[in-house]
């Protein structure tokens, strides 16, 4: 029997993308292979009698599904396949399959360490001394130094002194609340606790007895925001969680308080978190997601000293790709024994099948 | 007993220091920030019999005219640093400090340098505040239809995502802690939990104190070799300086990361920056530098590969709250004839 065409422009790694190969009759194009994002015209050339398709990055319209009779799977390889066309998927009777979890872990990592960033000054001493202040007269040879038993910048001269300018405080001991106790919470939990921080978490859908199993205070939401020292957004957008969070939230918080967004910023209400930052309301945030991407230049947010920002960089570790590519070979094979798939996003597809 | 405080004290264990002290007077950098005088601390230490001190230059000077002193608290790790600690042991004063109280805020620091570097949270906060390199800029696929999609800053090879994203996770990763005492200890315990395999060198500890972090005692060279984050938190001593030297540096993974938070002459700083330089290492985060401040110009400023803090890791504000606790604790154990764990100059015991 002839193998399924099988088209792919996710990254897979290695071995995964072999193992496949013996599954299925393969062709890697698009993201996959060249880094650029396919047009849909191309894209439904490629997908010409394929059977499966693994995609990642590229727009998978109701005219792609639509032209391409053949398919029979869609696997998006991200947490959200937001790029595919569930609805048209689920119409055509094609099960959408995703990744969930697949950069929990870097997600959770990054969380850890631009917390610590924002609070220790990390970033903001960095751009400091890059751009020359607290620095010292050149030195011709900087190996020619007296012995000191000890090394201080400086003690005695107010505002040349960085270790009081940059003063934090430590994670260990405080409070971090989530909204949201999905894959990135589970994995950021474990750490946080052996850092020594008390966890509590809001989530619906999650049992309060596992969380509690997990060493996570059960919480409600007014919980989350009025009793933790950090903040942070850990849900996918729905109908249910847009503009989730607005004034009424902010107003809870500790003015010693950190906000976190690494999920999306449709998620928060744009004005009520910069009136928040702006009146000092709350002491700072931490953000890699924004209402509108790439950020505008002249966006407030890019002026304040108090904010850590990084351009949605959160989940882009290097591991992602193997992550995903142990779920896609899972799934394919699942596919080729004729077994259900496990990572089922458009669930209401089953109706429409046979 | 007379005591002078200079230290910053946290007031919640006042009433507690006021059972073992009385006519206690507060000054120096506790109080204002600033240091003592030499002479202004000799007048205030007349008829003290127990001094706290954290930052203050406790010299042969001060200590001889010192005449009712009885007990130094010196509320630093590096006591000898501040303290002249020969001299007062010769005047048979005993030197207690409040070790470790900076462990928890190091390995914090320690830890999230290492992935401010290799995930490039420092260098991208920077270029999107500071340059206008990823703001003013426009992506072949942010255009027409696609600009309204908001759930990537952009796909296209000249965006963040490629170029500044794909740095590794930890999860999974060799860890190598060099120095296994009270900071080496707090940063293996979050790399533990950070799910990584843990190799560890301190020629000081044995192998059953490891073992409830599942961790491997290597020598030095292995841990070079096999380590993918490395972690130096030990002191300096005749032994450990220069110990990371270039050959050792040269044993680094090319995707392997360094951090150093404990001192600059540990490390042969000249063979790191040809590494990092030639890319030979992925990166490094530095809290200390061979001359602090670091001189203008320094050619570590201009490297991207690197994240450098001015000798911040252990300036955390939850530090006078560990200090007071840790010398309490080691004032109540000497004053009631036991023997403290942290003392400078243990010889004046038997006196």
């Amino acid at each position: 029997m002839a193998k399924p065409k099988c088209v792919i422009t996710a990254e897979v790694v290695e071995p995964y993308l072999s193992q496949i190969k013996e599954l299925c009759d393969v062709t890697v194009c698009g993201w996959a292979s060249k880094k650029r994002l396919m047009p849909e015209e191309e894209l439904i050339g490629h997908l010409k009698g394929a059977e499966v398709f693994i995609v990642e990055f590229e727009q998978v319209t109701r005219r792609v599904i639509g032209s391409c009779p053949d398919l029979k799977l869609v696997m998006c390889v991200r947490g959200n396949p937001v790029n595919v066309d569930a609805a048209a998927c689920t119409a055509r009777g094609i099960p959408l399959l995703f990744a969930p979890g697949r950069n929990a872990n870097s997600v959770a990592e990054y969380i850890v360490g631009a917390m610590i960033s924002l609070v220790r000054s990390i970033a903001r001493s960095y751009h400091e001394i890059r751009n020359g202040r607290f620095l010292g007269e050149p030195k011709e040879d900087i190996y020619d130094v007296k012995y000191r038993d000890d090394m201080v910048w400086s003690m005695n001269t107010p505002g040349a002194n960085p270790y009081l300018e940059f003063k934090g405080f430590e994670v260990y001991g405080k409070t971090f609340g989530m909204v949201g106790y999905g894959a990135v919470g589970r994995k950021l939990s474990g750490i946080l606790l052996a850092m020594g921080m008390r966890v509590m978490a809001f989530d619906p859908y999650v049992p309060p007895e596992e969380l509690a199993a997990d060493g996570i205070e059960p919480a409600s939401m007014e919980d989350v925001f009025s009793r933790s020292d950090f903040v942070s957004i850990q849900c996918k957008v729905t109908e249910e969680t847009k503009g989730m969070i607005g004034p009424r939230e902010f107003s809870l918080m500790k003015p010693t308080a950190i906000f976190i967004n690494t999920a999306r910023a449709v998620i928060v209400d744009q004005k009520a978190l910069m009136d928040a930052l702006t009146e000092k309301r709350i002491a700072g945030a931490v953000l890699d997601v924004f209402w509108e991407e790439p950020l505008p230049s002249n966006h407030p947010l890019l002026g304040m000293d108090n904010v850590l920002i990084t351009p949605h960089i959160a989940g882009a570790s290097r591991d992602v790709p193997v992550q995903h590519s142990l779920m896609v070979v899972d799934e394919v094979s699942r596919y080729v024994k004729g077994e259900s798939p496990k990572r089922l996003f458009n669930r209401d597809v089953m109706r429409n099948i046979e | 007993m007379k005591t002078l405080i200079t230290a910053r004290f946290d007031k919640r264990y006042l009433d507690e220091l006021k059972t073992i002290a009385t006519e206690l007077h507060f000054d120096g950098y506790g109080v204002h920030g600033v240091k003592m005088k030499k002479e202004a601390l000799i007048k205030a230490l007349e008829g003290v019999e127990l001094l706290i001190s954290e930052f203050e230059d406790i010299t042969r000077e001060v200590l001889d005219k010192a005449d009712s002193l009885k007990i130094i608290v010196c509320c630093r790790n590096e006591a000898f640093a501040s303290v002249d600690i020969k001299a007062a042991t010769e005047k048979g004063i005993p030197v207690l400090y409040s070790g470790g109280r900076n462990a928890i805020a190091v390995a914090e620091h320690a830890i999230a340098l290492l992935m401010c570097v290799s995930k490039n949270i420092a260098l991208t906060d920077h270029l999107l505040k500071y340059t206008d390199e990823l703001t003013s800029c426009s992506y072949s696929d942010k255009q027409g239809e696609r600009r309204n999609i908001i759930s990537e800053w952009s796909m296209d090879p000249r965006a963040p995502f490629a170029l500044y994203g794909g740095g590794p996770e930890m999860y999974g990763k060799t860890f190598g802690q060099i120095g296994f005492g009270s900071i080496g200890r707090e940063v293996a315990k979050r790399a533990y939990a950070l799910d990584m395999n843990l190799l560890i060198y301190d020629p000081y500890v044995k192998q059953e104190e490891v073992e409830h972090l599942e961790a491997k005692l290597v020598d030095l060279e292995t841990l070079m070799r096999e380590s993918d984050f490395i972690s130096i938190n030990c002191n300096v001593t005749p032994e450990t300086r220069g110990m990371i030297s270039r050959e050792m540096i040269d044993l680094m993974k090319p995707t392997a990361y360094l951090v150093n938070t404990a001192r600059a002459p540990i490390m042969d700083y000249d063979a790191l920056y040809d590494a990092l330089k030639e890319k030979r290492i992925a990166g490094a985060g530095l809290d200390v530098f061979p001359v602090e401040p670091i001189p203008s110009g320094d050619r570590f400023l201009s490297l991207k590969n690197t994240v450098l803090t001015p000798h911040l890791a252990g300036s955390s504000r939850d530090i006078i709250g560990h200090q007071t606790e840790i010398i309490m604790e080691q004032l109540k154990i000497l004053l009631s004839g036991g023997k403290p764990r942290f003392i400078c100059n243990p010889q004046v015991m038997k006196t």
